[in-house]
């Protein structure tokens, strides 16, 4: 019976830190986008707070394993990370960066950190199938909610805009099935976004806008994609 | 979080459930980690400290080498 419930509520209740975080986080941005930009103080308090804290010694609240991933996620993010930084500072230097402010080459370098860490945790926590797929369902839902948000007075405009929330759909629920197609389906699709978004300019850097498209976009969908074409056969990912 | 470690023989899921039926929950509470790192361990993604291997082996009533063997051909200290 227990072992039942176990398969049927996965979900457990995230740590306080972790909620408490998440919600200085999610302010620090709305007070920042809204009110004012020295509001992002609260965001980096929500993200960087907890580990700091735990790194002290003064908060206990994850086990080895938990530890064990998220010092290893940190390590993936120190690589992307620092890449990206490499990257970002060659162009500034050669000119070839068109850049208007320093925000948005900073923006850029906190995404790659961020998403590398967040997608690293996923996988060690869930395994591929189940990181890819959560990350598509989060997509999705974000593109059906902006595709009502854009064009709701629109019926058959905002059917067509919510297209590709369905396939976002489809792809995660194919990720638990055939993870192989799933995984070559979403490399397919970020190479197509990367043509459909002419986001090709954004690995020079000449456009810093468009890398940051390409890091939020299409960055989760190939990372994702190459977790599933690696992933093992369903039977080991479930829990 | 690692391609699983493929020296190491893992036999927690088959003495969990021979020590009766235990879930993965209560063995988890029995030795102060998440259900996850269970689940984690048992799929071969995760190898636990010297630590936590022996509260499992004391929670479930064997030795640690029942639990966890170095696979055959790998007892020599060969490496992949």
């Amino acid at each position: 019976m227990a072992r039942t419930a176990e398969r049927r509520f996965p979900f457990r209740r995230p740590a306080v830190a972790t909620t408490v975080g998440a919600a200085l986080t999610a302010a620090g941005i709305l007070l920042g986008t809204l009110v004012d930009m020295g509001f992002l103080v609260l965001a980096a308090f929500g993200t960087f707070g907890p580990g700091i804290l735990r790194e002290l010694g003064w908060l206990h609240d994850q086990d080895e394993f938990r530890r064990q991933a998220a010092w290893r996620a940190g390590y993936h993010a120190y690589l992307a990370g620092g890449s990206a930084a490499v990257v970002v500072i060659s162009a500034l230097k050669r000119g070839t960066a068109n850049l208007d402010g320093l925000a948005l080459p900073v923006a850029l370098l906190l995404s790659v950190l961020w998403l590398t860490w967040l997608f690293s945790a996923l996988l060690a926590y869930w395994g591929a199938q189940r990181a890819a797929s959560t990350t598509l369902l989060v997509f999705g839902t974000f593109w059906l909610l902006f595709s009502v948000a854009d064009s709701w007075q629109q019926p058959l405009g905002m059917l067509m805009h919510s297209l590709p929330a369905l396939c976002f759909f489809a792809l995660a629920w194919l990720a638990h099935r055939l993870p192989r197609l799933a995984g070559s389906l979403l490399l397919a699709a970020g190479a197509a976004a990367i043509w459909a978004f002419r986001l090709d300019r954004a690995f020079a850097l000449q456009d810093l806008s468009k890398a940051m498209v390409l890091v939020l976009f299409v960055g989760p969908l190939v990372a994702g994609g190459i977790a599933l074409l690696r992933a093992r056969p369903a039977s080991d990912e479930t829990a | 979080m690692k391609a699983r470690d493929e020296n190491v023989v893992n036999e927690l899921r088959r003495h969990r459930l021979l020590h009766g039926e235990l879930t993965q929950q209560a063995l988890a509470e029995a030795v102060g980690v998440s259900r996850q790192t269970i689940v984690s361990i048992e799929k071969g993604h995760y190898n636990p400290t010297v630590g936590l291997a022996l509260r499992l082996a004391h929670a479930l009533g064997v030795a640690v080498e029942d639990l966890f063997q170095l696979a055959r051909g790998r007892a020599d200290g060969s490496h992949r």
